[in-house]
């Protein structure tokens, strides 16, 4: 099914859901409507299944007041491509936030998938992902950050997340000395 | 030209005096190149948009530079923004997403997934949230059960003909974080301050991220024996002369030193907090051994002195048949295995399993290798055998039983390799030996003599690397392959590291 992309089109999505009882309609904070897999999100986010458990699914469209129309189309869109991918028991199972089994590294299609994200769009969909109760793609999208982390000094990362360096000259001092191993220069 | 090589050429050059002159707080001095120390720099902002920055500061010795004055540049339309700086975010990206809305608990994530101590360790002096983050006692406990093996830096070999000690980095973490140049031992002994003679003291143990040199044991050894040693923590380059360990009359230095833990009740192990032990036996008295224990807990100038470790009769430590990072494994005649753990400091017996092999034949090689779980096994070979046998412990460490995990037939792993010969495990006329050489769990070398000469055989003709859990076997070049027969002292990173408190 073709994902709304968050045009307005609220009577044809209604439309569509009335039609197909498989889905479920979640709305952004600034009123945009998706349409996602019910399976899929009772599957991913333990959030969305409490809420589908519980009957407190709108049909008119699920309020979701702390997620923008830009990071809840993410997360709709990742759902699809997850409802299409695998089942999903063992990723779940296996989410580094819950014990501490070896994380599991991306597949290919999630690696395109966050990759393909500005940094700002990719720090919404953690904070959605989390939000929700979406293990996966919280560990998907928290390894990526990871990935941007690794292999740099403290200045690049600051540089790289926008960071203000809130320490005093001294205390940079101090501490590029307790840690001089980790910091040489190439 | 698209990409795929070609050249470049210049599209537009952009004046920025001319671009941002009409801005509120521009100064003329900001791009008139007058000499004046001034910064200028460019952050990609989004497609076709950059944001200059200017600092009148020269920058720090980390080169951190504040912008004192920015505008985002729309490269096309050459349109100009002021930037507010104090809002402190968006001078280097757009102002929606931010990585400090995130929560402490899923930043923790993100830091657990950075792996290695070493990428966690520049993420942590980043601002003095991270920092809290990463000091905690319970995230750097939770972060080395998941990366305990990213701990592993590489290993120390010692030097051949004189040569002083090498450290290869890890092969496991490749490109590798740490430049293996700050774990050089040159400290000791280059400059005024030679500590260490690098021709008289070898590498001994190492545990944690310390190094434990001493004076290579005499063969025999002398009734009278004073053991020199000298312990180094290369990445700090710091080390602790340890004051002689004299044996006790009438007993023979047996065995080590080896590093321990400290005892503090925090645990762990760095130079203010170790122990040393020496096992010591009495020729006379069979199976009487005696222990020293030196502990270092006290300030690194303070003075420590070495002290008697009691070693009951009934604990046999005849031949040491290796360590891992947990235990010292020793064999005690028949089934008896010994074990000193590391972080106790306590000796434990267990058994190995009844064999229709005599486990106290002359010749019958014991080691101790480290599986792929990271739990011990016992390896052991008879001489004119061709099969070695794997013995798993059957308990978790503290005692029990050892027992039969499998049966390698050298013969068959080894067939296939360059210059096999069939007389090698045949016929008993070669003789082969297991060395536990690599730092990778359940890699173990074995090599094969076929000219023994009346010290018995002691220079391999021929070796072989094989992975005790896939069997895979792999032929060592002879020729290249010097470190591949030595043993391999791996040495970790600093754990925990040291992260003062300052939030």
């Amino acid at each position: 099914m073709e994902v709304d992309k968050g045009k307005g089109e609220a009577e044809e999505t209604r439309k569509v859901a009335e039609a197909d009882r498989d889905t479920v309609t979640l709305k952004s904070s600034d009123g945009k409507l998706f349409e996602v897999s019910k399976e899929a999100a009772a599957r991913l986010s333990t959030v969305l299944a409490g809420m589908i458990a519980g009957g407190s699914i709108d049909d008119n469209g699920t309020d979701l007041k702390q997620i923008g129309s830009e990071a809840l189309e993410n997360v709709v869109d990742y759902c699809n491509k997850h409802a299409n991918s695998i089942p999903s028991a063992a990723l779940i199972s296996s989410s580094i936030s819950f014990n501490t089994a070896p994380f599991k590294e991306p597949e290919e299609w999630e690696r395109k998938f966050v990759d393909r994200l500005s940094h700002d769009a990719l720090f919404d969909l953690v904070e959605a992902a989390n939000f929700l109760g979406m293990e996966r793609l919280l560990d998907v999208t928290c390894h990526k950050i990871s990935e941007m982390m690794k292999g740099k000094s403290p200045d690049q990362i600051r540089e790289v997340f926008n960071i203000k360096n809130d320490y005093t000259k001294e205390e940079l001092e101090e501490i590029r000395q307790e840690l001089a191993w980790a910091f040489y220069d190439d | 030209m698209a990409r795929g090589g070609g050249e470049w050429e210049l599209e537009t050059a952009i004046e920025l005096s001319a671009v941002a002159s009409g801005l509120p707080g521009h100064l003329p001095s900001y791009f008139s190149g007058d000499g004046e120390l001034q910064d200028v720099w460019i952050n990609v902002t989004d497609v076709a948009v950059v944001t200059v920055s200017v600092s009148s500061l020269t920058s720090t010795s980390w080169g951190f530079t504040d912008p004192s004055w920015a505008f985002r540049l729309d490269l096309e339309t050459l349109e100009t923004e002021l930037v507010d700086i104090d809002d402190g975010v968006s001078v280097k990206g757009k102002t929606m997403g931010d990585i400090q809305g995130i929560p402490d608990d899923v930043l923790e994530l993100i830091f657990l997934l950075l792996a290695s101590p070493a990428h966690l360790i520049r993420a942590a002096p980043t601002c003095k949230r991270w920092h809290g983050i990463v000091a905690g006692a319970r995230f750097l406990s939770r972060f080395l059960s998941l990366n305990r093996r990213h701990l592993v830096a590489g290993s120390y070999y010692n030097g051949r003909q004189q040569e002083p000690p090498a450290f290869v980095a890890s092969s496991s973490s490749s490109p590798p974080v740490v430049d293996g140049r700050r774990f050089s031992l040159d400290f000791l002994w280059s400059g005024d301050n030679v500590v260490v003679d690098p021709q008289s003291l070898r590498i001994v143990d190492t545990y944690g991220g310390l190094v434990l040199l001493s004076m290579e044991p005499y063969d025999p050894p002398n009734p009278i024996c004073h053991v020199h040693m000298v312990v180094c923590e290369p990445l700090t380059r710091r080390y602790k002369v340890i004051p002689p360990m004299v044996t006790c009359s009438g007993y023979y230095h047996r065995s080590g030193p080896f590093l321990l833990d400290g005892d503090r009740a925090a645990g762990g192990i760095d130079l203010s907090n170790f122990r040393l032990m020496c096992v010591a036996c009495h020729p006379d008295r069979r199976g009487s051994y005696r222990g020293s224990m030196f502990t270092a807990s006290c300030d690194l100038d303070g003075s420590c002195s070495w002290h008697v470790y009691a070693i009951d009769d009934g604990q046999s430590l005849r031949s040491l048949m290796g360590r891992t990072r947990a235990s010292v494994y020793w064999h005690g005649g028949g089934r008896a295995v010994t074990a000193l753990d590391r972080s106790t400091a306590e000796l434990s017996s267990s058994e190995l399993p009844e064999s229709a092999e005599e486990w106290d034949e002359q010749g019958t090689e014991v080691k101790v290798a480290v599986g792929r779980d990271g739990e011990p096994r016992i390896l052991a070979i008879a001489p004119g055998c061709s099969v070695v046998r794997v013995f798993a412990a059957a308990m978790a460490r503290g005692g029990g039983e050892w027992e039969l995990e499998k049966r390698i037939e050298l013969s068959a792993v080894a067939s296939g390799l360059p210059g096999y010969l069939p007389s090698y495990f045949d016929d008993g006329e070669a003789v082969a030996w297991i060395d536990v050489t690599a730092d990778a769990a359940a890699m173990v070398t074995v090599s094969v003599c076929s000219v023994t000469t009346s010290w018995g055989c002691m220079d391999s003709s021929w070796s072989f690397r094989l992975e005790l859990e896939s069997l895979e076997a792999e032929l060592v070049d002879m020729d290249s392959g010097v470190l591949e027969l030595d043993v391999a002292f791996p040495c970790e990173l600093p754990w925990p590291p040291v992260l003062h408190a300052r939030t």
